[in-house]
C-alpha cells in the first residue's frame, strides 16, 4: 500500500487511532459515572418520597417524583441526542414540567465541535483514515509506472479499482470489528448493563457499509484524478463538505420548514386550552359545574356532600384527565414538528452519507429522537398514574372539605411502585429509521456502480 | 540582477492570476452566500428571542397593571370588592403575580449564537423558592439542530473561511512547480518568498473583505431592525476574527514554506483543519469535563415543593419566622402570629427563603464548574484557537456559560427585590398597599455587553503564534535560498 512508504501518514493514522483509543476511555468512563450517578439520585428520590411524613394525598402528590434517564449499554459508543435533551424531569400534579439538565448546558461550547465518542470516531475520523489509505492508491500507480505492470499481468482495470477498494475496506474491518468487541466488553465491564448483541451486529453493518462507500469514494476519485495533491483535496473537501456542512444545512433548512414553539408560546397554548376549553368555549368553571351537575343526577342526590365519595377527589382527577389531554395534543404538535425537522435531515443524506450513518447509529444505540421522546412519555404515564392514585385515595378515603386534616395511611407511599424506565431494543429503533437504511443502501449501490463503471475507462493511456 | 518588483505590482498580478480563473470567483461567491446565510442564521434566532420577550413581558405587566387597577376599584360593588382584596391580600396577589425576567441578546449575538439556543433566556418569578422555579423552567432547545450545530458567522468564520484559505493557499508553491512556471516566475526576479507572501496577502485581503461587508451588514441589521447601536464588543468580534484568520494565513505561510509537493501540502493544510477544527476542541472539552466534573443529580432535586402537616404546626411555624429573621435582621421584629390571618402563608415562605438560603452553596458549586470548563476552553487559545475563539465569541455575544450563570446572578437579585416589596406586608401582618407594588422590580431592558477579559489573552496569544509561524517560515525561505 502507498501509505506505508509515506511517514507522514503514517503519523497521521496513528495519531487518529490514539484519538479512537481516547474516545473510548472516556465514553465508557463517561458513561460509567453517569450511571452510577442517575441510579443513586434515582434511589435518594423515591427514599424521599417513602420517607415523607404523612400528609394529604394532593400534598403527597406536590412533593413529586422525579425521572431520571437510564444510560443505555450503547451509549459508551453514540451517545446520539442524549446529551442535547433533557435527563431528568420533577413530576407533579396539574402540569408535564420541563426535562431539564441536558448536557449541553453543562459543557462548554466546545462540544459544539462534537463531544468526542467512538461514534464520532467511526463517523468523521475513519472516513479521513480511508482518504489517507486512498487518495493515491490508482494515480500513484500511474505516477510510479506500476500501472502499466500490474495490467500486463493480466489484471483488468476494474479488478485493481475493487482490489484496491477491497484492501482499504479490509483495513477498516479489523479496526472497526476490534474497536467494536473493545467497547461492548468495555461496556459490559465498567457500566455493568446488559448487552443488546443485534444493535452491536447492526452498528457493525452499517459502520462496514459506511466505510465501504468512503473506500469507494477514495478509490474512484483517485482513479479518476491524475494529480495525487488535486485527488487529496477533492477527497477532504468532500469529506468537509458531507460531514461538516450539509448536516449544519440540513438542520437549518429543517428547522426553518417546521419551526419549533418558544416554551412561553407553548406553556401559554396550553394554559389557554386548560383554562377555556380546548374548542375555546368551554371554561374549567363550566366543566366543572358540568360534572358536578350530571354526578348530582346520577347519584339521584342534591348536594356534592352527599354523594358516595369525596367530590374533591373525583373533581381534581377529571381536571388531571382534562389537562392531559390538552398536554398530548400540544406535545404530539411538538414532536411531529421535530418528527418532520428529523425527516426532512434524513433526505439530506442523498448528499451525505454521514447523515443516514448518524441517524442510523443513534437508533441503535438507543440515542435517536425516537428513544428520547419515549423517555418522557414514560415517564409522564409515571407520573399521571401516582398522580390519579393519590386523587383516586383522596376521592375514597376521605371525606368532602377535609383537606386540612385527612392525612395518608403510612403503607400508600410504598403503595406507589418506583419507576421504571425502559431502553427499547434494536427492533423497536429500526422502523423510525427506513430512509436512512434505503439511503445508506442506495450509497452503496450507486458508488458499486460507479466503480463498475469507472472499470471501462482507461484514462491511464 | 533584474530589479526586484514592487510587492503591490506583484499582488496585482496575482489578483489578475486569481480572477483569471473562473471557479476562483464562483468559490468566493459561494463562501460569500455562506457567509449571508449565517448572518440570516443569526438574524432569525435573535429575532425569535427578542419577539418572544416583548411578548411576554408585556403580557407580564399587563397583568401586573390589571391586578394594581384594584386599588382604585369600586368596594361597593362585588367586583370591585373582589378586585381590592385580590392586591391587598399577600395571599391572593402572590396569586396572580410573576414577574418576567429575560435576557435581551446584545448586538454581537447577531454572530455568534454560542450556546445561546441551550440556555433559557426568560424565566417567570414568582415569590416562592428561588431555586424550586429555576430548576423546573426550561427552553424547549431543537435537539437535531444543536446535534448538527449552528450555521451562524461564528461558524463561517471558524470553520469555514480557513477552508477558503487552504484550498486557496496550500499549493501556492508546488502548483507553480508542477506546472513548470515557475522557473518563469523566478526568472522575473520574484523570490518564492515574495511569491507565496503576495499570494497570501491577496487572499487575506479577499478573505477580511467577505468579513468585513458580513460584519458591516450585521451592524446595519442591529442598528435599523433592531434598534442596537455598535458595541465595543462588535469591534472585538472583528478583531478576533481577523486575527483569527492571519493565523490560519500565517500557518498555510508556513506549509508552502516548507516547500512539500502538493499532495503532502494538500495533506498538511487538511490535517491542520482537521486537528484545529475537530480533533482539538473535543479533547479539549474531555480534558475539561475530566478536570471539573459536573453533577446535577443534587441540584435537580431541588424543584420538590416542601409541602406537609408541618406547615399546619403553630411551634414550627414561630421557629421558622425567627429563623427567617436571623438570616434577614429586616424580619427579626415580624409580628406575624399563629393569630394572623396569613400566618401559615408567611411560614411557607420563610421556609421557601431559608431553603434558598442552605441550597445556595451547591447551586453556586454547579454554575461556578460549567462556567470553569468554558473558561479552561477559552484559555486554551494556544493549542485549541477554534473552540477558543468560539468560546470568545460566544462570551462576547453574552451566549455562553459565564453570560447564563450572571443572568442567574441578576435574577436571583430580583428574586430578593420581590421579597422586599411583598414580605413586609406578609411578615408584619398588613394588607399590601401601592407603595409595596412600587418597589416591585423592573428588569432593565439593555443587553449586557459584559467583556470576557481571556479574549484579550487570546488575542495576545494568536499575535505570538502569528509572530511566530512567520518568523519561522520566513527562517525556511532563507534557508532554501542559501542551500
Amino acid at each position: 500500500m502507498q501509505w506505508q512508504r509515506d511517514r507522514h501518514i503514517r503519523w497521521a493514522i496513528i495519531a487518529f487511532l490514539l484519538f479512537g483509543i481516547i474516545a473510548l476511555w472516556h465514553q465508557v468512563s463517561y458513561q460509567a459515572n453517569l450511571s452510577a450517578d442517575r441510579m443513586n439520585a434515582q434511589q435518594a428520590s423515591r427514599r424521599e418520597w417513602l420517607s415523607q411524613e404523612l400528609k394529604h394525598p394532593h400534598m403527597a402528590a406536590h412533593f413529586g417524583n422525579y425521572a431520571y434517564k437510564k444510560p443505555y449499554m450503547l451509549h459508551c459508543f453514540d451517545p446520539g441526542l442524549s446529551i442535547y435533551m433533557g435527563t431528568s424531569v420533577y413530576m407533579e400534579p396539574h402540569r408535564q414540567n420541563d426535562f431539564l439538565f441536558s448536557k449541553s448546558q453543562e459543557s462548554d461550547s466546545g462540544i459544539r465541535f462534537g463531544w468526542l465518542s467512538p461514534a464520532l470516531v467511526c463517523q468523521l475520523i475513519i472516513p479521513l483514515l480511508i482518504i489517507l489509505l486512498s487518495f493515491n492508491t490508482v494515480n500513484g500507480e500511474m505516477k510510479r509506472g506500476t500501472l502499466p505492470l500490474l495490467l500486463s499481468q493480466g489484471m483488468s482495470f476494474r479488478k485493481i479499482l475493487f482490489a484496491k477498494t477491497f484492501a482499504v475496506f479490509m483495513l477498516l474491518e479489523i479496526f472497526l470489528t476490534a474497536y467494536l468487541v473493545v467497547i461492548v466488553f468495555a461496556a459490559l465491564l465498567f457500566v455493568k448493563a446488559n448487552v443488546d448483541v443485534s444493535a452491536a451486529l447492526y452498528i457493525w453493518v452499517i459502520y462496514s457499509l459506511y466505510g465501504l462507500c468512503w473506500s469507494m469514494i477514495g478509490i474512484s476519485v483517485s482513479s479518476k484524478i491524475k494529480n495525487i495533491g488535486s485527488s487529496l483535496s477533492v477527497l477532504l473537501l468532500i469529506w468537509m463538505f458531507s460531514t461538516i456542512l450539509i448536516p449544519r444545512i440540513s438542520a437549518n433548512v429543517a428547522e426553518n420548514l417546521y419551526d419549533v414553539d418558544t416554551n412561553y408560546s407553548f406553556k401559554k397554548q396550553i394554559a389557554e386550552d386548560i383554562e377555556k376549553g380546548l374548542d375555546g368555549h368551554d371554561s374549567k368553571s363550566e366543566r366543572a359545574q358540568r360534572i358536578e351537575q350530571s354526578l348530582l343526577a346520577q347519584y339521584k342526590v342534591d348536594s356534592i356532600q352527599k354523594l358516595p365519595f369525596n367530590f374533591e377527589g373525583y373533581i381534581m382527577q377529571q381536571s388531571e384527565e382534562y389537562s392531559s389531554k390538552v398536554y398530548d395534543i400540544h406535545f404530539q404538535k411538538l414532536f411531529d414538528a421535530l418528527d418532520h425537522q428529523k425527516t426532512v435531515q434524513a433526505w439530506f443524506a442523498l448528499l451525505s452519507p454521514y447523515i443516514a450513518v448518524r441517524n442510523l447509529s443513534m437508533a441503535a444505540s438507543n440515542a435517536s429522537l425516537e428513544s428520547e421522546i419515549d423517555f418522557q412519555r414514560q415517564a409522564e404515564k409515571y407520573r399521571r398514574g401516582f398522580v390519579q392514585d393519590m386523587n383516586n385515595d383522596m376521592m375514597n378515603n376521605s371525606a368532602y372539605g377535609t383537606f386540612f386534616t385527612y392525612r395518608l395511611k403510612a403503607d400508600q407511599y410504598s403503595a406507589i411502585h418506583d419507576l421504571q424506565i425502559d431502553n427499547h431494543g434494536l427492533s423497536w429503533s429500526l422502523p423510525h429509521v427506513l430512509v436512512e437504511n434505503s439511503l445508506l443502501l442506495l450509497w452503496t449501490l450507486v458508488l458499486l456502480v460507479v466503480l463498475v463503471a469507472m472499470g471501462h475507462k482507461t484514462f491511464y493511456h | 540582477m533584474k530589479e526586484p518588483i514592487l510587492f503591490s505590482k506583484l499582488v496585482k498580478w496575482q489578483f489578475w492570476l486569481f480572477a483569471k480563473q473562473k471557479t476562483n470567483l464562483l468559490l468566493l461567491i459561494a463562501f460569500f452566500v455562506t457567509g449571508l446565510y449565517g448572518l440570516y442564521q443569526g438574524f432569525a434566532f435573535k429575532e425569535k428571542q427578542i419577539t418572544t420577550i416583548h411578548a411576554f413581558r408585556d403580557e407580564k405587566a399587563d397583568a401586573i397593571n390589571k391586578l394594581v387597577a384594584g386599588f382604585q376599584a369600586d368596594t361597593t360593588t362585588v367586583e370591585g370588592r373582589e378586585a381590592y382584596q385580590k392586591v391587598t391580600s399577600p395571599r391572593e396577589a402572590n396569586f396572580y403575580t410573576t414577574l418576567p425576567v429575560y435576557k435581551i441578546p446584545n448586538t454581537t449575538a447577531l454572530y455568534a449564537i454560542g450556546q445561546g439556543d441551550v440556555f433559557p433566556y426568560y424565566y417567570m418569578i414568582k415569590l416562592e423558592s428561588f431555586f424550586m422555579q429555576l430548576f423546573k423552567q426550561g427552553e424547549i432547545a431543537n435537539p437535531l439542530r444543536a446535534l448538527a450545530g449552528h450555521f451562524d458567522v461564528s461558524f463561517w468564520i471558524i470553520h469555514l473561511l480557513p477552508l477558503l484559505i487552504i484550498v486557496l493557499c496550500f499549493n501556492i508553491l508546488s502548483s507553480e512547480l508542477d506546472n513548470g512556471n515557475w522557473r518563469l516566475i523566478n526568472s522575473q526576479g520574484i523570490t518564492s518568498k515574495r511569491w507565496v507572501a503576495s499570494n497570501i496577502f491577496l487572499v487575506a485581503c479577499l478573505a477580511i473583505s467577505l468579513l468585513f461587508i458580513l460584519f458591516l451588514s450585521g451592524l446595519m441589521i442591529n442598528y435599523f431592525h433592531f434598534g442596537q447601536p455598535p458595541s465595543i464588543t462588535d469591534l472585538l468580534f472583528l478583531a478576533g476574527a481577523c486575527l483569527y484568520l492571519t493565523v490560519w494565513l500565517s500557518a498555510l505561510y508556513l506549509i508552502n514554506a516548507l516547500r512539500l509537493n502538493t499532495s503532502a501540502s494538500a495533506l498538511y493544510g487538511g490535517l491542520l483543519w482537521v486537528l484545529v477544527c475537530i480533533v482539538m476542541p473535543a479533547l479539549t472539552s474531555t480534558v475539561s469535563e475530566k478536570i471539573i466534573p459536573v453533577d446535577n443529580t443534587l441540584v435537580s432535586r431541588m424543584s420538590r415543593r416542601p409541602q406537609g402537616a408541618k406547615f399546619e404546626d403553630d411551634a414550627f411555624g414561630i421557629k421558622t419566622v425567627r429563623q427567617l429573621g436571623e438570616l434577614k435582621p429586616q424580619y427579626e421584629k415580624a409580628t406575624v402570629s399563629p393569630k394572623s390571618q396569613g400566618f401559615r402563608f408567611a411560614v411557607y415562605f420563610a421556609y421557601h427563603e431559608l431553603l434558598d438560603d442552605s441550597n445556595s452553596v451547591a447551586v453556586r458549586h454547579y454554575f461556578n464548574n460549567i462556567e470553569k470548563r468554558q473558561a479552561l476552553t477559552n484559555a486554551s487559545g494556544l493549542v485549541n484557537p477554534a473552540a477558543a475563539m468560539d468560546g470568545i465569541f460566544a462570551g462576547l455575544a453574552r451566549n455562553d456559560a459565564a453570560a447564563n450563570h450572571e443572568f442567574i446572578g441578576n435574577m436571583m437579585k430580583f428574586h430578593q427585590r420581590f421579597h422586599d416589596a411583598f414580605f413586609p406586608a406578609l411578615f408584619f401582618d398588613r394588607a399590601l398597599e401601592k407603595s409595596d407594588f412600587k418597589k416591585l422590580p423592573e428588569q432593565e431592558a439593555t443587553a449586557s455587553g459584559k467583556i470576557p477579559g481571556m479574549i484579550f489573552v487570546n488575542l495576545l496569544v494568536f499575535v505570538i503564534v502569528i509572530i511566530v509561524l512567520i518568523r519561522w517560515a520566513n527562517v525556511k525561505f532563507s534557508h532554501r535560498l542559501n542551500t
